[in-house]
Protein backbone atom coordinates (compact mmCIF):
# COMPACT_ATOMS: atom_id res chain seq x y z
CA UNK A 1 0.00 0.00 0.00
CA UNK A 2 1.26 3.34 -0.81
CA UNK A 3 -1.43 5.23 0.52
CA UNK A 4 -2.95 3.88 3.84
CA UNK A 5 -6.37 2.87 3.22
CA UNK A 6 -6.25 3.18 -0.16
CA UNK A 7 -6.51 0.62 -2.67
CA UNK A 8 -6.24 0.71 -6.55
CA UNK A 9 -9.28 -1.11 -7.72
CA UNK A 10 -9.89 -2.35 -11.75
CA UNK A 11 -13.60 -2.77 -12.60
CA UNK A 12 -14.51 -4.63 -15.35
CA UNK A 13 -17.95 -5.59 -16.10
CA UNK A 14 -19.48 -3.93 -13.52
CA UNK A 15 -17.80 -5.70 -10.31
CA UNK A 16 -14.85 -3.75 -8.66
CA UNK A 17 -11.48 -5.98 -8.38
CA UNK A 18 -9.05 -4.83 -5.94
CA UNK A 19 -5.68 -4.57 -8.48
CA UNK A 20 -3.04 -5.57 -5.89
CA UNK A 21 -4.61 -8.21 -3.87
CA UNK A 22 -5.11 -10.37 -7.50
CA UNK A 23 -1.38 -9.76 -8.43
CA UNK A 24 -0.11 -10.79 -5.30
CA UNK A 25 -2.57 -13.59 -4.93
CA UNK A 26 -1.38 -15.13 -8.20
CA UNK A 27 2.70 -14.13 -6.88
CA UNK A 28 1.80 -16.43 -3.87
CA UNK A 29 0.24 -19.30 -5.83
CA UNK A 30 3.40 -19.15 -8.47
CA UNK A 31 5.60 -19.49 -5.18
CA UNK A 32 3.63 -22.56 -3.60
CA UNK A 33 3.78 -24.54 -6.76
CA UNK A 34 7.31 -23.67 -7.32
CA UNK A 35 8.05 -24.81 -3.52
CA UNK A 36 5.88 -28.33 -4.45
CA UNK A 37 8.23 -28.72 -7.98
CA UNK A 38 11.24 -28.53 -6.10
CA UNK A 39 10.39 -30.26 -2.96
CA UNK A 40 9.11 -33.15 -5.56
CA UNK A 41 11.81 -34.00 -7.56
CA UNK A 42 14.43 -36.11 -7.37
CA UNK A 43 12.40 -37.41 -3.97
CA UNK A 44 15.03 -39.70 -1.80
CA UNK A 45 14.46 -41.89 0.90
CA UNK A 46 16.73 -39.91 3.19
CA UNK A 47 15.32 -36.47 2.40
CA UNK A 48 17.76 -33.41 2.03
CA UNK A 49 16.97 -29.61 1.08
CA UNK A 50 13.80 -28.72 -0.31
CA UNK A 51 12.09 -32.20 0.19
CA UNK A 52 13.42 -32.07 3.96
CA UNK A 53 11.69 -28.89 4.99
CA UNK A 54 8.33 -29.49 3.00
CA UNK A 55 8.36 -33.30 4.68
CA UNK A 56 8.85 -31.27 8.23
CA UNK A 57 5.80 -29.52 7.82
CA UNK A 58 4.03 -32.59 5.98
CA UNK A 59 4.75 -34.40 9.37
CA UNK A 60 3.63 -31.32 11.23
CA UNK A 61 -0.13 -31.36 10.00
CA UNK A 62 -0.40 -35.56 9.50
CA UNK A 63 0.09 -35.82 13.39
CA UNK A 64 -1.92 -32.78 14.00
CA UNK A 65 -4.71 -34.90 12.02
CA UNK A 66 -4.09 -37.97 13.76
CA UNK A 67 -4.59 -36.38 17.12
CA UNK A 68 -7.53 -34.57 16.21
CA UNK A 69 -9.55 -36.62 13.74
CA UNK A 70 -7.65 -39.88 13.97
CA UNK A 71 -6.72 -41.99 10.97
CA UNK A 72 -9.90 -41.73 8.31
CA UNK A 73 -8.86 -37.58 8.64
CA UNK A 74 -5.57 -38.34 6.73
CA UNK A 75 -7.26 -37.72 3.20
CA UNK A 76 -7.17 -34.20 4.12
CA UNK A 77 -3.79 -33.82 5.34
CA UNK A 78 -3.07 -31.95 1.48
CA UNK A 79 -5.65 -29.47 1.86
CA UNK A 80 -3.95 -28.50 5.02
CA UNK A 81 -0.87 -28.49 3.78
CA UNK A 82 -1.42 -26.17 0.97
CA UNK A 83 -3.66 -23.92 3.10
CA UNK A 84 -0.48 -23.46 5.55
CA UNK A 85 1.92 -22.87 2.75
CA UNK A 86 -0.30 -20.69 1.17
CA UNK A 87 -1.04 -18.66 4.17
CA UNK A 88 2.29 -18.80 5.38
CA UNK A 89 4.06 -17.89 1.96
CA UNK A 90 1.18 -15.29 1.85
CA UNK A 91 1.65 -13.24 4.98
CA UNK A 92 5.10 -13.03 4.27
CA UNK A 93 4.93 -11.62 0.59
CA UNK A 94 4.27 -8.33 2.85
CA UNK A 95 7.62 -7.66 4.17
CA UNK A 96 9.15 -7.84 0.90
CA UNK A 97 9.92 -4.50 -0.48
CA UNK A 98 7.79 -3.29 -2.74
CA UNK A 99 5.10 -5.51 -2.21
CA UNK A 100 1.76 -6.25 -0.15
CA UNK A 101 0.06 -9.61 1.54
CA UNK A 102 -3.06 -10.55 0.16
CA UNK A 103 -3.55 -11.38 3.36
CA UNK A 104 -4.08 -7.83 3.96
CA UNK A 105 -7.55 -7.56 2.18
CA UNK A 106 -10.44 -9.15 4.28
CA UNK A 107 -11.82 -10.27 0.80
CA UNK A 108 -8.84 -13.14 0.93
CA UNK A 109 -9.10 -14.19 4.37
CA UNK A 110 -13.28 -14.36 4.44
CA UNK A 111 -13.17 -16.23 1.25
CA UNK A 112 -10.52 -18.77 2.88
CA UNK A 113 -12.43 -18.83 5.84
CA UNK A 114 -15.83 -19.68 4.08
CA UNK A 115 -14.22 -22.46 1.93
CA UNK A 116 -13.13 -23.97 4.80
CA UNK A 117 -15.61 -23.91 7.91
CA UNK A 118 -18.71 -23.81 5.12
CA UNK A 119 -17.46 -25.48 2.11
CA UNK A 120 -15.13 -28.16 3.03
CA UNK A 121 -16.70 -28.87 6.35
CA UNK A 122 -19.99 -29.42 5.14
CA UNK A 123 -18.89 -30.95 2.17
CA UNK A 124 -17.17 -33.37 3.98
CA UNK A 125 -19.86 -33.72 6.12
CA UNK A 126 -22.01 -34.55 3.30
CA UNK A 127 -20.16 -37.37 1.59
CA UNK A 128 -19.40 -39.04 4.25
CA UNK A 129 -22.64 -39.38 6.45
CA UNK A 130 -25.41 -37.97 3.98
CA UNK A 131 -27.94 -35.32 4.50
CA UNK A 132 -28.16 -36.75 7.69
CA UNK A 133 -24.84 -34.48 8.63
CA UNK A 134 -27.37 -31.81 9.08
CA UNK A 135 -29.09 -33.26 11.66
CA UNK A 136 -26.31 -31.89 14.06
CA UNK A 137 -27.96 -28.77 13.99
CA UNK A 138 -30.69 -29.70 16.41
CA UNK A 139 -28.71 -31.89 18.83
CA UNK A 140 -28.68 -32.24 21.81
CA UNK A 141 -32.59 -30.80 21.16
CA UNK A 142 -34.34 -28.85 18.81
CA UNK A 143 -34.36 -24.91 20.21
CA UNK A 144 -30.66 -25.61 20.23
CA UNK A 145 -30.54 -24.35 16.46
CA UNK A 146 -30.69 -20.87 17.09
CA UNK A 147 -26.66 -21.43 19.01
CA UNK A 148 -25.21 -23.60 16.62
CA UNK A 149 -26.69 -21.34 13.56
CA UNK A 150 -24.98 -18.37 15.66
CA UNK A 151 -21.81 -20.23 16.30
CA UNK A 152 -21.43 -21.25 12.64
CA UNK A 153 -21.61 -17.47 11.63
CA UNK A 154 -18.77 -16.62 14.21
CA UNK A 155 -16.49 -18.82 13.32
CA UNK A 156 -15.64 -17.68 9.74
CA UNK A 157 -15.90 -14.31 10.79
CA UNK A 158 -13.11 -14.73 13.97
CA UNK A 159 -10.99 -16.69 11.45
CA UNK A 160 -10.72 -14.33 8.87
CA UNK A 161 -10.91 -11.33 11.26
CA UNK A 162 -8.53 -12.45 13.16
CA UNK A 163 -5.59 -12.91 10.21
CA UNK A 164 -6.82 -10.03 8.45
CA UNK A 165 -6.24 -7.83 11.58
CA UNK A 166 -2.74 -8.86 12.30
CA UNK A 167 -1.50 -8.56 9.00
CA UNK A 168 -3.04 -5.27 7.99
CA UNK A 169 -2.03 -3.92 11.69
CA UNK A 170 1.41 -5.35 10.84
CA UNK A 171 2.09 -3.81 7.15
CA UNK A 172 0.32 -0.15 8.53
CA UNK A 173 2.68 -0.31 11.25
CA UNK A 174 5.93 -0.74 8.60
CA UNK A 175 4.81 2.36 6.66
CA UNK A 176 3.98 4.57 9.95
CA UNK A 177 7.26 3.55 11.58
CA UNK A 178 9.53 4.60 8.59
CA UNK A 179 7.24 7.66 8.17
CA UNK A 180 7.80 9.06 11.45
CA UNK A 181 11.51 8.23 12.40
CA UNK A 182 13.78 10.33 10.43
CA UNK A 183 15.22 9.16 7.36
CA UNK A 184 18.76 8.27 8.18
CA UNK A 185 17.88 5.91 10.89
CA UNK A 186 14.75 4.71 10.10
CA UNK A 187 15.94 1.09 9.65
CA UNK A 188 16.61 0.46 13.54
CA UNK A 189 13.18 0.84 14.59
CA UNK A 190 11.56 -1.11 12.20
CA UNK A 191 13.69 -3.92 11.62
CA UNK A 192 12.44 -5.23 14.74
CA UNK A 193 8.89 -4.96 13.98
CA UNK A 194 9.84 -6.74 10.59
CA UNK A 195 11.47 -9.79 12.42
CA UNK A 196 8.29 -10.06 14.82
CA UNK A 197 6.36 -9.96 11.47
CA UNK A 198 7.60 -12.57 10.22
CA UNK A 199 7.07 -15.30 13.33
CA UNK A 200 3.30 -13.44 13.08
CA UNK A 201 3.11 -14.35 9.33
CA UNK A 202 4.01 -18.27 10.97
CA UNK A 203 1.54 -18.26 13.81
CA UNK A 204 -1.11 -16.66 12.41
CA UNK A 205 -0.94 -19.20 9.62
CA UNK A 206 -0.76 -22.43 12.30
CA UNK A 207 -3.42 -21.09 14.08
CA UNK A 208 -5.90 -20.75 10.63
CA UNK A 209 -4.75 -24.18 9.77
CA UNK A 210 -5.49 -25.76 13.17
CA UNK A 211 -8.52 -24.19 13.82
CA UNK A 212 -10.02 -25.28 10.46
CA UNK A 213 -8.90 -28.99 11.72
CA UNK A 214 -10.70 -28.40 15.08
CA UNK A 215 -13.79 -27.26 13.04
CA UNK A 216 -13.92 -29.66 10.11
CA UNK A 217 -13.02 -32.52 13.02
CA UNK A 218 -16.90 -33.24 14.02
CA UNK A 219 -17.63 -33.58 10.62
CA UNK A 220 -15.20 -35.98 9.68
CA UNK A 221 -15.58 -38.29 12.67
CA UNK A 222 -18.64 -38.57 13.57
CA UNK A 223 -19.59 -41.95 11.54
CA UNK A 224 -18.40 -44.18 14.01
CA UNK A 225 -21.07 -43.44 16.66
CA UNK B 1 -17.89 18.57 20.12
CA UNK B 2 -16.51 17.62 15.92
CA UNK B 3 -16.48 14.60 14.72
CA UNK B 4 -12.08 14.75 14.48
CA UNK B 5 -12.31 15.41 18.40
CA UNK B 6 -15.02 12.91 19.21
CA UNK B 7 -13.09 10.38 16.79
CA UNK B 8 -9.82 11.03 18.67
CA UNK B 9 -10.80 10.50 22.10
CA UNK B 10 -12.75 7.26 20.59
CA UNK B 11 -9.04 5.96 19.15
CA UNK B 12 -7.78 7.00 22.80
CA UNK B 13 -9.74 4.99 24.53
CA UNK B 14 -10.24 1.62 22.62
CA UNK B 15 -6.41 1.31 22.24
CA UNK B 16 -6.08 2.32 26.02
CA UNK B 17 -8.27 -0.66 26.74
CA UNK B 18 -7.31 -3.26 23.74
CA UNK B 19 -3.56 -2.80 24.82
CA UNK B 20 -4.48 -2.93 28.73
CA UNK B 21 -6.47 -6.37 28.13
CA UNK B 22 -4.47 -7.73 25.33
CA UNK B 23 -0.94 -7.75 28.11
CA UNK B 24 -3.56 -9.22 30.87
CA UNK B 25 -4.74 -12.13 28.79
CA UNK B 26 -1.18 -12.83 27.15
CA UNK B 27 0.17 -12.55 31.55
CA UNK B 28 -2.17 -14.97 32.26
CA UNK B 29 -1.43 -17.36 29.66
CA UNK B 30 2.35 -16.74 30.12
CA UNK B 31 2.65 -16.78 33.80
CA UNK B 32 0.93 -20.47 33.68
CA UNK B 33 3.72 -21.25 31.10
CA UNK B 34 6.63 -20.23 33.73
CA UNK B 35 4.91 -22.19 36.43
CA UNK B 36 4.98 -25.58 34.25
CA UNK B 37 8.46 -25.09 32.74
CA UNK B 38 9.61 -24.90 36.27
CA UNK B 39 7.82 -28.20 37.32
CA UNK B 40 9.28 -30.13 34.21
CA UNK B 41 11.72 -28.58 32.31
CA UNK B 42 11.19 -31.59 29.29
CA UNK B 43 7.85 -30.02 28.59
CA UNK B 44 9.23 -26.98 27.30
CA UNK B 45 8.86 -27.32 23.70
CA UNK B 46 5.14 -28.35 23.53
CA UNK B 47 4.13 -26.22 26.63
CA UNK B 48 6.02 -23.43 24.52
CA UNK B 49 4.60 -24.05 21.58
CA UNK B 50 0.93 -24.04 22.71
CA UNK B 51 1.79 -20.93 24.55
CA UNK B 52 2.57 -18.99 21.15
CA UNK B 53 -1.13 -20.60 19.56
CA UNK B 54 -2.86 -19.29 22.67
CA UNK B 55 -1.30 -15.73 22.91
CA UNK B 56 -2.12 -15.99 18.89
CA UNK B 57 -5.95 -16.38 19.49
CA UNK B 58 -5.97 -14.01 22.93
CA UNK B 59 -5.11 -11.45 20.55
CA UNK B 60 -7.55 -11.98 17.98
CA UNK B 61 -9.98 -9.31 19.78
CA UNK B 62 -7.17 -6.47 20.47
CA UNK B 63 -6.22 -6.77 16.96
CA UNK B 64 -9.61 -6.37 15.65
CA UNK B 65 -9.92 -3.35 17.97
CA UNK B 66 -6.44 -1.76 16.54
CA UNK B 67 -7.93 -2.42 12.93
CA UNK B 68 -10.86 -0.32 13.92
CA UNK B 69 -8.52 2.51 15.38
CA UNK B 70 -6.69 2.39 12.38
CA UNK B 71 -9.82 2.82 10.32
CA UNK B 72 -10.71 5.75 12.55
CA UNK B 73 -7.85 7.35 12.02
CA UNK B 74 -6.82 7.08 8.20
CA UNK B 75 -10.26 6.25 6.50
CA UNK B 76 -12.67 7.60 8.81
CA UNK B 77 -15.82 7.42 7.31
CA UNK B 78 -17.80 9.92 9.64
CA UNK B 79 -15.49 12.91 8.17
CA UNK B 80 -16.59 14.99 5.69
CA UNK B 81 -14.85 14.13 2.25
Amino acid sequence: MDKIGVREVIEIGGYTFNEHTILMTWLTMAIVILVAVLATRNLKEVPTGWQNAVEAIAELWETQVKNMIGKEGLFLVPLFMTLFLYLMIANWLGLTPGMESPTNDLNTTLSMAILMTFFVNHGVGIAKQGIGHLKHFVEPFAPFIIVNVIEELSRPASLAFRLFGNILAGEVLIIIILALVPGVVNWLPSTPWVLFSIFVGVVQAYIFTMLSITYIAPSVKKHHD
Amino acid sequence: MSPVIMSLIAVMVIMCVAAAMAVYGDSKVLSRLMEGITRQPEAKDALFTNALVSCGLIESMPIIATVVVLILIFANPLLAK
